[in-house]
């Protein structure tokens, strides 16, 4: 498998992908459950946020261009921080893809597969991605640029239908629970930007090195409308006890969007390209796994490593019973992990910039 | 030997694809194996909690004549515990899997309804295959008679009438559709209370006139079924029920009906009948539609002060020898007696929610909680309760077009 260099427009598919995936799994309804009412304020409130960190991760790269966090570790503390390194994000890539596919087929299987087991549902999808990630990055990036055009036409298209069932008196109380619990609470609702962590990783992709830092910027802005628009039209659309007991709200806005007696169950519409988008993001996300493992082990190919993962993957959606315990894994487990590396990542790019700047006047 | 490995790989794909993907027979979900429900009529059980009455489309076995044997319908009722034993029980009865995707209504009797149907809701928006827009009908009569009577009329599809039966409130504005979603989302939250259409049939034993209303009003003070509409059992909707927190508490008729859609917003065109200024022994129709309605409430000693300020556009619909409204004056002071005629009624139709019902089924409630900054707060003011408290006031504003094609001057 031979990774290429992947161009701006790709680069941007790649970071939104992301958060169509995270829109699906209910993180519009994570910040409203959180801060209720108000939580188009804390999107604004944490988008801001999210920005400035991304401003800080790229003047930290300014200093390592096209390398990515594994080779910064490496740098900083030699090859022990990178393996260290590379397991926190392998950890955290299969992590998130088998709370995906665990998600995504419970849905499939209580909507339209009743009577079909869940691994069945899953061996789909596995046998998939297998397939396209031995095809290689290339065949992974390109279908993935198409995936995220069509599938952002369509939620669009599912956003203005549900204009019509907008109450905007849902706006208030505007302030939620409390400017307090609103604001410091959610400071953690920066892990709806799970795209911070791909961008540790993507800087030796890039065909030019200064679309990395357009990217980066570009990429949140779309993440932060993209949030924005899912979580007003979640809010304005249904009654704040219904976001918190609903299971799938997207399927569920997705029920009531439609053109009135013109055009009516759409929902199958949307259904099919998520899958497409779900496909895709676990696509990606088994690039970045083999990749990662591919440089903390130094193996020269990783193609086999491929079926490992995936049959890795296959057997953990085993792990999640119940809802229960995936709003558990994806709510806290995940989300404190995922801020954890993060925080981890950035405190490595720090160190490794002074570190840097020590070794400077040696070389001089 | 790529070449041989690939048709290899094409045959087993073939061969996996054959056995997994042919889902009609391995799911068991061809049609034949199905039941589809139309209608769903929920009652008070007699020997058990819940009554349950399935109404069916029989699919023809016959593909040629499709149009007349659309129209076959059959109907079957269990009494159970609970709605997914009721379905479960029925399963077991017909030997086919009910399939609730083509469910176009959904009945409960008023008796249910009065004792709470939160839960009987909440249990129906859960499954899937039950589409939020269904409607929600609250039946005068049993849901097993509503069913037993609702058949085609001027029409042959059972499924394509209860499709257009539920809308066509949209150019009386006697009753307006309330699907399932709605219904729920009122149930969830406190900013506005649930509403349904009222159904019943139409059953001579139970026509009947007010008489202490004004000969005016008669047109649009029935309820469901009370019309003395001459005509085989037939179903009637007309009205609506009026809940709070879950409950039926009440029931607006025709005219009131017009007076909540027009304070909520939503009415499109609706004929009412006003005495006629310049002869005390007629009355003049008026088709009217809203333009817009604005409603403000503010708070006098803790009690609720709404105003509803409506502008309304109207035309007359009556036209004889003796009647004389193409003057300037004529029109003028029709629309003084039409905006006189119509606060009444809605102030009446306000005072009646808030004093009788003690419900905001006009949904003041969103205009009053921008007022506060958070939802503590919020919860604190009680307004579900304090909207008894609350006093009206109503302005309307006709603008009186003229007459459709004929007008005497």
């Amino acid at each position: 498998m031979i990774a290429k260099k992947i161009c701006f427009a790709e680069a941007i598919a790649l970071i939104i992908i992301l958060v169509i995936n995270r829109i699906i799994l209910g993180v519009p309804k994570s910040l409203l459950v959180n801060s209720a009412f108000s939580a188009t304020l804390t999107i604004i409130f944490v988008s801001i946020i999210t920005i400035l960190i991304i401003l800080l991760i790229n003047k930290l790269f300014k200093k390592f261009i096209a390398s990515d966090i594994l080779d910064i570790s490496e740098f900083l503390a030699g090859n022990y921080l990178k393996k260290f390194v590379g397991i926190l994000y392998i950890i955290l890539f299969m992590g998130i893809s088998i709370l995906c596919l665990s998600y995504i087929c419970d849905v499939l299987k209580s909507i339209y597969f009743e009577s079909n087991d869940k691994l069945f549902l899953a061996l789909f999808f596995i046998v998939g991605i297998a397939i396209v990630n031995r095809m290689g990055f290339n065949a992974v990036i390109k279908s993935n640029l198409i995936i995220v055009i069509l599938t952002t036409i369509i939620m669009i298209i599912m956003f203005i239908l549900s204009i019509q069932l907008f109450v905007p008196e849902r706006f208030f109380p505007l302030f939620g629970f409390g400017i307090k619990e609103n604001y410091f609470a959610s400071l953690t609702d920066v892990f709806a930007f799970s795209g911070l962590a791909y961008i540790m990783l993507i800087f030796p992709f890039f065909k030019n090195t200064q679309d990395f830092y357009k990217t980066n910027i570009i990429s949140t802005i779309i993440i932060s409308i993209y949030l924005l628009i899912s979580t007003i039209c979640l809010l304005l659309v249904f009654p704040n006890s219904v976001i918190s007991e609903s299971i799938f709200n997207m399927y569920v806005l997705a029920r009531l969007a439609d053109l009135g007696e013109f055009l009516r169950n759409t929902d199958c519409i949307y259904l099919l390209f998520w899958i497409l988008s779900i496909f895709s993001y676990l696509s990606i996300n088994m690039f970045f796994i083999t990749n990662i493992f591919k440089k903390i082990t130094n193996i020269k190919n990783s193609t086999a490593t491929i079926y490992s993962f995936s049959l890795i993957l296959f057997v953990s959606i085993l792990l999640i019973n119940n809802i229960t315990s995936y709003n558990f894994l994806l709510n806290t487990v995940y989300k404190y992990y995922m801020i954890t590396v993060i925080v981890l990542s950035i405190i490595i790019l720090i160190l490794a910039n002074i570190k840097k700047k020590k070794n400077l006047p040696k070389l001089k | 030997m790529n070449v041989l490995k690939k048709i290899i790989a094409l045959i087993l794909i073939s061969i996996f694809s054959l056995f997994t993907l042919t889902g009609c027979k391995y799911e068991n979900n061809s049609i034949e194996n199905l039941a589809y429900v139309i209608a769903l009529g929920i009652d008070k059980g007699e020997d058990n909690l819940l009554k349950l009455s399935f109404q069916f489309a029989t699919p023809s076995s016959d593909s040629g004549s499709s149009g007349s044997s659309g129209s076959d319908i059959t109907t079957t009722t269990v009494e159970c515990s609970s709605i997914s034993s009721g379905f479960n029980l029925m399963n077991s009865y017909i030997s086919k899997k009910l399939n609730l995707s083509h469910c176009k209504v959904i009945i409960f009797s008023e008796e249910l309804a009065a004792i709470g149907i939160t839960e009987e809701v909440q249990t129906l928006i859960n499954k899937i295959q039950i589409r939020p827009d269904s409607s929600i009908i609250i039946s005068k009569c049993s849901a097993s008679d509503f069913i037993e009577n609702a058949k085609p009329n001027l029409m042959t599809l059972i499924a394509r009438y209860y499709e257009i039966v539920v809308t066509s409130g949209k150019y009386t504005g006697y009753y307006y559709n309330s699907t399932l979603e709605n219904f729920y989302s009122s149930l969830e939250e406190s900013l506005v209370e649930a509403t349904a259409m009222l159904g019943g049939t139409n059953v001579e034993q139970l026509h009947y006139i007010d008489k202490d209303i004004n000969y005016i009003d008669i047109d649009s003070s029935y309820i469901a079924g009370t019309s003395l509409v001459e005509d085989e059992n037939l179903i009637q909707l007309m009205g609506t029920a009026v809940f709070k927190d879950g409950k039926l508490v009440g029931e607006l008729n025709g005219q009131e009906t017009i007076s909540h859609l027009i304070v909520t917003n939503k009415l499109d065109q609706c004929i009412i009948n006003i005495p006629d200024p310049f002869s005390s022994d007629n009355l003049i129709s008026v088709s009217i539609s809203l333009n817009n309605t604005n409603n403000k409430v503010e708070f006098v000693n803790n009690a609720p002060y709404i105003m509803v300020d409506t502008s309304i556009e109207a035309y007359i619909l009556t036209y004889s020898d003796s009647s004389n409204y193409g003057t300037e004056e004529a029109l003028g002071i029709i629309e003084k007696y039409i905006n006189s005629y119509l606060a009444t009624h809605i102030s009446s139709y306000l005072y009646k929610t808030a004093k009788e019902f003690n419900s905001d089924i006009a949904g003041f409630g969103k205009k009053v909680i921008s007022k506060y900054t958070n939802i503590n707060k919020w919860n604190e003011s009680n307004w579900s309760n304090n909207y008894k408290n609350a006093f009206f006031h109503v302005n309307v504003s006709t603008d009186l077009e003229g007459s459709t094609l004929m007008i005497n001057n």
